[in-house]
């Protein structure tokens, strides 16, 4: 279970987080929703321990902060936004970045790599380099390095950002399955309709602070979003899904 | 079931294979260029006539032992440390175009120099003249640091470094104008031109323990500089302290950069040259990158070394401005190639 008392983290300019307070349990697909600068991607660093929030982050009661380096990297995983490797490497060698920290045999390195492959349909493209594969496959890679450490908490920031429609669904269902398996999913994402559909719990967070936090249809009520994003929104749920159709106030 | 096997995912399955062939090739390379090396020089004598003569007179042992060797041994070491430097500069600053002079370092130990050479204190410290051009070095390495200060940030670094670099320069450049002695920009250039003439195994003794170090140190931080294949951000959540480790990289290299400087001046496009030899053979791992620019910069500051002495007539070229030129337009060309690699992708 994730608890954040207080946090708040301070910008040049102005707060980027003030004083959120919530609690998640695990096994959820939390999706992290704002308009720009909300602070979406603050929080996520600031409980990733890139960026040092004051007030509490703890993880199962546990200090996040109090936590070793090597004994926070084992808890959880950060995936952040359009994070490119920067050399031509075999998918892996990317993938075994994740596991550096890691005092573990190369046989047994080998098998959770071939592992996270499996999950995420990655098998076909070992050997293969990554300058080979498409934005949609190499996006794949980067979750499966940070899925390969076998974290209980994963912190992804937009992981659908710049990804065709079919590769978007993707990489939410893969993400999906890995909060039924028992990890705790925080996402920031933009795509409401997704959030709405994929999360279990969706966070609304306005100008650093916490607007809102439940099951999607508490938090995306026709208040909210006009509010926070400023739209009038229509809902159309049916048994197919949910989607909307928002105009501007 | 062949298939299958075939196909299983191998972590460095490129690594094993490929870095011991090129490891044996450059090795071999190495050792030949050594050879040709050895038989370079003033007196005519060849690595035949040694293998000839049964036993050396002791003016050729001379020679063998106190001109060429110490000659070779710097080339050697220079080259890999020089390549080394340049390969975790670019691993660190995950820039491609990132060298060891963006440290500060070679600009830092020239200025303290000339300082040195414009005051005129010269005739009494000669003999620490190198030590005083390492702190000059080191300084310039702090105070990067200092600027580059607790931010995951590489450009704050890269900033720091440019601006560090343009400051030493302007104040050398300064001091070179104002100079009293009009011999004071060919002192200053003798100093500062990479060359490997007239060295002898003092060079050799001044630099290794230095050099060790850097390495040493850089090699520590191998994984580290593996780890920043992502962005810094992301290398922080694995556990990485960064500042700290970012601090001891650059240090290490300022070791090896300065370790060169003081035995032989500045060679400059080596350390960004040699990575990007190694890249280009297809070893991308940071792993390989990291030992593999030690070699190929071996193999570089050798050639170079053995080509400057072939084309000088009366004068020998220094080495430093001859590795430029044959290094830049090498540079232009690597880049041209990549820039059209990109473009078909």
């Amino acid at each position: 279970m994730l608890t954040i008392e207080n946090g708040s983290l301070k910008g040049v300019t102005r707060q980027r987080l003030n004083n959120i307070t919530l609690s998640i349990d695990s096994g959820k697909l939390v999706g992290l929703i704002g308009p720009n600068g909300a602070g979406k991607s603050s929080l996520l660093k600031a409980i990733a321990g890139i960026e040092t929030a004051s007030g509490r982050f703890s993880w199962n009661q546990q200090p996040l902060s109090a936590m070793k380096d090597t004994e926070r990297a084992n808890t959880l995983s950060y995936m952040a936004q359009d994070d490119i490797p920067q050399w031509d490497m075999t998918m892996a060698d990317i993938i075994d970045i994740g596991l550096l920290k890691r005092r573990i045999s190369r046989s047994e390195r080998q098998r959770r790599i071939d592992n996270v492959c499996a999950t995420l349909n990655l098998s076909e493209f070992n050997g293969h380099s990554i300058q080979r594969l498409s934005r949609g496959e190499l996006q794949r890679v980067l979750l499966a390095r940070a899925l390969v450490a076998e974290p209980e908490l994963l912190l992804c920031d937009e992981p659908t950002n710049a990804l065709d429609i079919y590769h978007q669904l993707n990489v939410l269902q893969l993400l999906k399955k890995q909060s039924e398996h028992g990890r705790l999913v925080i996402m920031a994402i933009h795509d409401i309709p997704q959030a709405a559909e994929y999360c279990d719990e969706l966070i609304l967070l306005d100008k650093g602070e916490l607007v809102c936090h439940g099951q999607p249809f508490e938090v995306l009520t026709k208040a909210n979003l006009a509010e926070t994003f400023g739209v009038h929104a229509d809902w159309i749920c049916n048994k197919r899904g949910v989607a909307w159709q928002p105009r501007p106030l | 079931m062949r298939m299958l096997m075939s196909k299983r995912l191998a972590i460095g399955e490129k690594t094993l294979s490929s870095i011991v062939k090129w490891v044996l090739a450059l090795t071999l390379l190495i050792i030949a260029l050594s050879a040709w090396h050895l038989s370079q020089g003033s007196s005519g004598l060849t690595l035949w006539d040694w293998w000839r003569t049964d036993a050396l007179s002791a003016y050729q042992q001379a020679i063998l032992a106190d001109i060429r060797l110490p000659r070779l041994v710097l080339a050697v070491v220079n080259g890999a440390v020089l390549g080394l430097a340049g390969a975790a500069m670019q691993l660190l600053l995950r820039n491609p175009l990132a060298e060891p002079g963006l440290t500060g370092v070679s600009s830092g130990a020239a200025l303290t120099t000339v300082a040195v050479l414009y005051f005129g204190l010269l005739p009494t410290f000669s003999w620490l003249l190198p030590f005083i051009a390492l702190t000059g070095g080191l300084a310039a390495i702090v105070v990067v640091v200092v600027m580059a200060g607790n931010y995951a940030d590489v450009n704050r670094v890269i900033l720091a470094g440019v601006a560090i670099s343009s400051l030493a320069g302007a104040i050398m450049a300064l001091l070179l104008y104002l100079a009293p002695n009009p011999f004071a920009f060919q002192e200053w250039s003798q100093w500062t031109l990479g060359s490997l003439a007239n060295r002898g195994w003092s060079h050799v003794n001044l630099m290794l323990p230095f050099a060790l170090i850097g390495a040493v140190l850089v090699l520590t931080q191998s994984r580290f500089l593996t780890a920043l294949t992502f962005s810094e951000e992301t290398v922080v959540s694995m556990g990485y302290s960064y500042p700290t480790r970012r601090n001891l990289v650059l240090i290490a290299v300022a070791l090896l950069a300065g370790s060169s400087v003081v035995s032989v001046g500045i060679i400059g496009f080596v350390g960004l040259l040699a990575p990007h030899l190694v890249r280009l053979v297809g070893l991308n791992h940071p792993k390989q990158v990291l030992s593999m620019s030690a070699l190929a910069g071996a193999v570089l500051v050798l050639s170079i070394d053995i080509f400057v002495r072939l084309i000088s007539v009366g004068r020998e070229l220094p080495l430093g401005v001859v590795a430029a030129v044959i290094g830049a337009p090498l540079l232009i060309a690597l880049l041209v190639r990549q820039k059209s690699r990109q473009a078909v992708r």
